[in-house]
């Protein structure tokens, strides 16, 4: 994370990433490159977009997301991503977890 | 620099570098890593779909690869395994590792990597010597070597016996960490390197145990 041109966050966004991702899929049932774009407009302009896809693989392995095939015209079927019920437990753990993370790391940025 | 003008080669071309780097995963993993990747490229304006610019979105296939294998929970590219197919042999045996029974076993050798960096020159440095000694005066194996050892009078020739071992373990540990980015010409050696420790491992006790067990149980006088 320590790099002699200044701090490095790309870490601190690895471990947020599935969270976002779930996040976003909350709102929402949506396909690859289209979870991809809600993370930028979100402001996480730094995400590559291979990070978001084989980020839904995995978290779609693990049980957290459903998916539909839906038939496209020519190339690979459009598969569409949406929480699953273990998902949405996953991502309420997460976002408690998150909320005292975020909560305790401003306190101590705040008063060093 | 040219511009690719688009045709489906272009974005084929692409795909398929991207597929071959992701070649050692199981076809199901490959696929779907490459699923969103393909319909992306095909939502892309043809006149965007160019080499260049796919990998100004991209990156280059290798690295899309890793990306896509990271953010996937997938292992790395084994070192060493060629980008495109392999000879059947080598496939069969990568398929056999990551067939049900034998991938745990594979899983639990290969956490035993550390250990064996910390090992396997200790093992050479010492299997060496007792080589050169003939089983003789160089015998590390022995904790009475050490007071012999220290009790030479040039006590530089002492420290080397203690010391030889603790940098061949030293530099082990440290190939083994740089083992996937040491030059593709190293890693050859390092796997004869390898075969040889292995053997020591297994041959050496027989080799120095062998005779005192034959001697010591009237088989030889």
């Amino acid at each position: 994370m320590h790099t002699a041109a200044g701090f490095d966050g790309s870490q601190l966004l690895r471990g947020a990433l599935d969270l976002v991702v779930l996040g976003v899929l909350e709102r929402q049932e949506s396909y690859g490159y289209e979870v991809a774009r809600h993370v930028w407009a979100g402001g996480l302009v730094d995400v590559r977009e291979a990070s978001v896809y084989g980020t839904l693989t995995r978290l779609f392995r693990a049980g957290l997301l459903t998916a539909r095939i839906e038939p496209s015209a020519g190339g690979p079927h459009r598969k569409y991503y949406a929480l699953s019920a273990a998902g949405r437990v996953y991502l309420g753990q997460g976002r408690e977890q998150w909320k005292a993370l975020s909560t305790a790391v401003d306190d101590l940025l705040t008063n060093s | 620099m040219q511009t690719e003008a688009l045709r489906p080669a272009a974005a084929t071309n692409f795909l398929t570098a991207v597929a071959a780097e992701l070649a050692d995963l199981a076809d199901d993993d490959r696929a779907d890593l490459l699923a969103p990747v393909h319909q992306r490229i095909l939502e892309l304006a043809p006149a965007a779909a160019t080499r260049e610019h796919l990998e100004e979105l991209f990156g280059s296939p290798a690295r899309l690869a890793e990306d896509l294998r990271a953010a996937a929970g997938l292992p790395d590219q084994p070192v060493g395994s060629p980008a495109a197919e392999g000879p059947p042999l080598g496939q069969w045996l990568i398929s056999l590792a990551r067939s049900r029974p034998v991938a745990p076993v594979v899983a639990y050798v290969a956490s035993l990597r550390p250990a064996w960096w910390a090992a396997r020159w200790f093992l050479l440095f010492a299997f060496g010597l007792a080589v050169l000694s003939r089983g003789g005066g160089y015998r590390l194996h022995t904790i009475g070597f050490y007071p012999q050892a220290f009790s030479r009078t040039d006590p530089h020739l002492s420290m080397l016996w203690l010391l030889g071992p603790v940098v061949a373990i030293i530099a082990s540990i440290v190939l083994g960490l740089l083992g996937p980015r040491l030059p593709r010409a190293v890693q050859p050696g390092l796997v004869v390197v390898n075969v040889i420790a292995v053997f020591a491992l297994v041959a050496w006790p027989s080799w120095w145990l062998g005779p005192a067990f034959a001697f010591y149980s009237g088989l030889v006088t």
